[in-house]
């Protein structure tokens, strides 16, 4: 009898002792860019279906990865996950006439929606100089009197408040739609697809920022 | 000791990022860390991975990075850029570099994505999204398409023509900017080019949201 049908016979039960969240917002785009990284991201696409033991994990990882990886290696890649509270340890599995229960590990969510560029984000080191080179790039480019870093941050503090605000209400309003819909989606299909909505919310919302367009370009908007 | 670099192939000073694999190159976080590291000039495999692990917390081989290397210059981001030749040595030891000093991330989805399959799986995802969003029915996908292309191509071209006319400004702006820095300066500009000419969009705009 093969190993794998003495498994399939072995009686087990699964005790869920943490339910997955409906949408988890990553604020750091580090930590956001770990989901696309290749050595973890087949972690969340074999978790996509539910919770896994490491062993069974190991198997689906080897299966999606390009190239094999070693069960200690995918078992610190879990706990690095794990640390940045993107992995959680669902439940654990019982099997009948065993003594020793496996971990179950699981997607910390359903699904990740990346919104770095919060509030405070223009406040950052890094807020700040992306401004800079912006404001810099877009003299050359309109050559608008109106232009000040004050401004552009204002447009930008702006417009991703409101992607923000239209964003969170969607997502929570049809969380189990929206799986349905993005749960097959590679994850860069999904950040294209985020980037899409968001584009589409903007320019669907204009008048919100309308003020803060025209103050740093008041010459190039003077009619419209 | 080394007795000098014999440098055959110079870095351009400008490149477009563009392409499927390019740009999964270019974003692939531990290939970004040797693309920065590059930026010192050319360098052998041995002080590639000296600057690489000096950036990490857990060292990585040779081998690694030279696979790593390898997959760059597949991309057509890196160059073998010359030769070291030692003192005392009959062989050379080779030197890579990045293809171009400045990389710029086109991050804007070009007229040929719209005609790739994946498109439409994107394009089925956003009709239903932005309908949750509008609480009205999904615009149909061919003038969501109509829409997207507009918006996305127009300023892709903008950007191509503005990026290639001023690059030795964009060189000193973006000098000290890191990759991610680079990735998001571009993608903020991109937005603020396609806000500042609304009636490029306009009538797809109506017809998808009546």
């Amino acid at each position: 009898m093969s190993t794998e049908l003495r498994r399939e016979l072995m009686l087990h039960k699964d005790f869920i002792t943490e339910e997955q969240e409906q949408v988890f917002v990553i604020k750091e785009e580090g930590i956001y860019r770990l989901l696309s990284d290749s050595k973890y991201s087949p972690i969340f696409e074999a978790l996509n279906h539910g919770p896994l033991t490491l062993k069974e994990l190991v198997t689906e990882y080897n299966r999606i990865a390009e190239s094999p990886k070693k069960q200690t290696s995918i078992y610190n890649y879990l706990m690095d996950l794990i640390n940045k509270n993107l992995i959680i340890k669902a439940g654990q599995r019982i099997i009948s006439g065993k003594t020793a229960t496996e971990v179950l590990y699981g997607k910390r969510a359903k699904l990740y929606y990346s919104s770095v560029l919060t509030e405070e984000y223009w406040t950052t080191g890094q807020g700040k100089s992306i401004i800079s080179k912006i404001y810099q790039m877009l003299n050359i480019y309109t050559l608008s009197e109106g232009l000040s870093e004050e401004n552009l941050t204002a447009l930008f503090h702006n417009i991703f408040s409101n992607f923000h605000t239209e964003v969170g209400k969607i997502f929570n309003e049809h969380s189990d739609k929206i799986n349905k819909i993005v749960s097959p989606l590679s994850f860069r299909q999904l950040s294209r697809t985020t980037a899409v909505l968001n584009m589409l919310i903007m320019v669907l919302n204009s008048k919100s920022y309308k003020d803060e367009l025209k103050a740093c370009f008041p010459s190039k908007l003077k009619d419209k | 000791m080394s007795l000098g670099d014999y440098i055959t192939v110079e870095q351009k000073p400008l490149m477009l990022i563009e392409g499927k694999k390019q740009l999964k190159a270019y974003n692939d976080p531990k290939l970004a860390i040797l693309l920065e590291t590059l930026r010192k000039g050319p360098m052998t495999v041995r002080e590639i991975t000296y600057e690489y692990n000096r950036r990490i917390p857990k060292p990585k081989s040779e081998i690694t990075i030279y696979n790593y290397i390898k997959t760059l210059e597949d991309a057509d981001l890196v160059i073998l850029a010359g030769q070291r030749i030692s003192y005392g040595s009959t062989s050379a030891t080779q030197l890579f570099s990045r293809k171009a000093q400045l990389m710029f991330p086109m991050v804007l989805m070009t007229d040929k994505y719209w005609e790739t399959e994946e498109s439409k799986e994107l394009l089925d995802a956003s009709r239903s999204l932005v309908s949750f969003h509008t609480g009205e029915d999904s615009p149909s996908s061919s003038d969501l398409k109509a829409l997207l292309q507009n918006i996305y191509s127009v300023s892709s071209l903008k950007l191509k023509e503005f990026v290639t006319s001023y690059g030795d400004s964009l060189k000193t702006i973006l000098a000290d900017s890191s990759q991610e820095e680079v990735r998001e300066t571009v993608n903020l500009f991109s937005l603020v080019m396609i806000l500042l000419e609304p009636e490029k969009y306009a009538n797809e705009l109506k017809k998808c949201f009546p």
